[in-house]
């Protein structure tokens, strides 16, 4: 019989985009490393995560956004890739993983917004069904107010919003119609401090978000990157 | 009757294979049968099923609860064997102890109250509120998690519930929900209807298969949360049922739902076999822990329910609903399911309540 029943068998399948915006500033050195040592096998690892919970990758995609602060050195503030198709660009995506070296930052806030900004409008896939757009940050900091710090310099982003209500509008909730994400595809992962703007700004006021609160000032090593994928897998 | 009557873990079901459990019971005019999966052995956030039957008040209850694992992914209890269950697991066994509760006591109460219920009433969806939250708060916290943001809750899962009442002829029922399980009719001459909307912000079933969006309200410990409510009532024979999305969320199109269910009914000479069907159609095929409780009311025997729907299931699977695409066919597929929806939709939607309703 159940030859027969799998005519019913429909879409099981998840076609993921995931989003991570990392802190590369001084104090980010550990999870960076954790980043760095784990990304050959992140998409094997979230496929075997994804497979536990009896849910399928279609197509997997990843962007990486690291940040550091306009405030501190505009020419580095921002580093980013395309959208990279895993597993088949794996090497381009190791290769910028591994270039990264976490340093500077200058005073305490980051450019961590600008980062998220860039994050909310991403080229996210639109084509097929049981669609996932995950953002996820990474940062053990608070964040500058965006619009307030690096803006006059050459390698601000232009086209993102200068304020946190912006911002907001951009992220979107129920029937907005300024949401640039999808209501039913978007997600957002928190690995950040319990400071503002991640703590009551964003983990509390924007839908579908979780939080995971790391100590400010003392990187994200108390992390283990099982209990990342398995938050990822569990916010799809 | 009430079935499960028995804790639906039996010490000898081995742990390497997939937990499942059927229950299944006859009497009278009534036919009645649970379904339970769970996809990992052991911690399926479903919970058991529940199906009530008071034969001397003609009272009933079948529900169905589907702990919510993407908010309720953080531990929520520690047994006493020290296995640790998510949030969302043990949520779901919460709302299934409020809704026995309430049942009980709608029957202990004796209030004739079927035509039409007041928020005071022993049978009003605000009193199975009030069980819930009663016992929600009561929950000890056993297990902490440093996990916080607008998407976690506190036990959360979903309920579908039809409470109904037979007197005479008539079946007279009142959904009552939160979140994306289902409750339905199952009619000879009409099929698959409906009762409860998901709550979702996206209000068109197929958009809902394609999508699986999430939840705008869930039952949980830490937040307010909604149980809607719809009523109305049916000539017997009938049939009711309640689902979580393991059922009827990985099927191609709507339409298949009501396939299975009748394909199933057909092949079985009796309501256990039916459930049995129901069980090994279904666990193979879906991508969640998957529940189902449903009664047949009205009908002399088992027989006279599978005759009952062998026209409809004749109609429909003369159909285009079985005739799918083949997988790397995207856009013959979506052509197939707008055009099967299109169909199907009025009939399904029947009697479902309206939009924000």
């Amino acid at each position: 019989m159940s030859t027969e029943i799998e005519k019913y068998q429909g879409n099981l399948r998840y076609a993921v985009d995931i989003v991570m915006c990392i802190d590369a500033t001084g104090s980010m050195h550990p999870v960076l490393d954790l980043v760095k040592n784990s990304s050959l096998q992140f998409h094997q690892r979230l496929n075997e995560v994804m497979g536990r919970k009896s849910k399928e990758i279609s197509q997997l995609r990843l962007k990486v956004i690291a940040f550091r602060d306009f405030g501190d050195d505009p020419s580095d503030a921002i580093e980013q890739t395309e959208f990279l198709r895993l597993p088949q660009q794996v090497a381009e995506f190791e290769r910028f993983v591994t270039g990264l070296e976490a340093g500077g930052g200058g005073d305490i806030p980051e450019s961590g917004l600008e980062a998220l900004a860039l994050a909310i409008n991403s080229p996210w896939e639109k084509g097929l069904d049981r669609r996932r757009h995950v953002i996820v940050m990474f940062t053990d900091a608070p964040a500058h107010p965006l619009g307030t710090v690096g803006v006059a310099a050459q390698t601000y982003p232009r086209n993102i919003p200068r304020t946190m209500d912006d911002l907001f509008e951009q992220w979107g909730y129920a029937r907005s119609q300024t949401a640039v994400m999808e209501q039913s595809a978007k997600r957002l992962v928190l690995f950040a401090p319990e400071e503002e703007p991640w703590k009551e700004s964003i983990g509390e006021e924007w839908d579908l978000t979780l939080h995971f609160p790391s100590r400010a000032g003392e990187g994200l090593e108390e992390f283990e990157m099982d209990e990342i994928i398995e938050t990822i897998a569990n916010s799809l | 009757m009430a079935i499960p009557p028995e804790p639906a873990r039996p010490p000898e079901r081995p742990l390497s294979r997939p937990g499942h459990l059927t229950w299944s019971a006859a009497d009278d005019g009534l036919q009645a049968l649970a379904v339970w999966t769970e996809s990992r052995p052991g911690h399926g956030e479903d919970a058991e099923p529940l199906a009530a039957h008071h034969r001397p008040t003609g009272h009933g209850l079948l529900a169905v609860f589907d702990g919510s694992g993407g908010s309720g992914a953080a531990p929520g209890w520690r047994a006493p064997d020290g296995t640790t269950y998510t949030s969302a697991w043990t949520g779901a066994r919460i709302a299934r102890l409020a809704a026995e509760c309430w049942f009980q006591h709608i029957v202990a109460s004796g209030e004739n109250t079927s035509d039409g219920n007041g928020p005071g009433t022993a049978d009003s969806p605000e009193r199975l509120k009030r069980w819930l939250r009663t016992m929600l708060d009561a929950t000890p916290t056993t297990v902490r998690s440093k996990i916080t943001g607008s998407m976690r809750r506190v036990l959360p899962t979903t309920l579908a519930a039809i409470r109904y009442r037979t007197v005479d002829e008539d079946v007279r029922w009142e959904a009552v929900w939160a979140g994306d399980s289902r409750s339905y009719a199952l009619l000879p001459g009409s099929g698959l209807h409906a009762l409860t909307r998901d709550d979702t912000h996206e209000d068109d079933t197929l958009a809902q298969l394609r999508q699986d969006p999430p939840m705008t309200n869930v039952i949980c410990a830490d937040r307010d949360f909604t149980l809607s409510a719809h009523r109305g009532a049916f000539r017997a024979p009938c049939v009711l049922l309640s689902a979580t999305d393991g059922f009827f969320g990985y099927v191609h199109t709507p339409a298949q739902f009501e396939c299975v269910l009748l394909e199933t009914l057909g092949q079985s000479g009796d309501v256990a076999e039916w459930a049995e069907r129901l069980r090994r159609a279904i666990q193979p095929a879906t991508g969640d822990d998957a529940s189902l409780s449903l009664a047949a009311l009205g009908f002399e025997d088992f027989g006279r329910l599978r005759a009952a729907f062998a026209g409809r299931y004749a109609d429909i699977a003369g159909g285009e609903y079985l005739d799918v695409p083949p997988d790397d066919d995207q856009e013959g597929m979506r052509g197939w399911q707008d055009r099967t929806w299109q169909a199907y939709r009025d009939a399904y939607e029947k009697f479902m309540p309206g939009v924000g309703e």
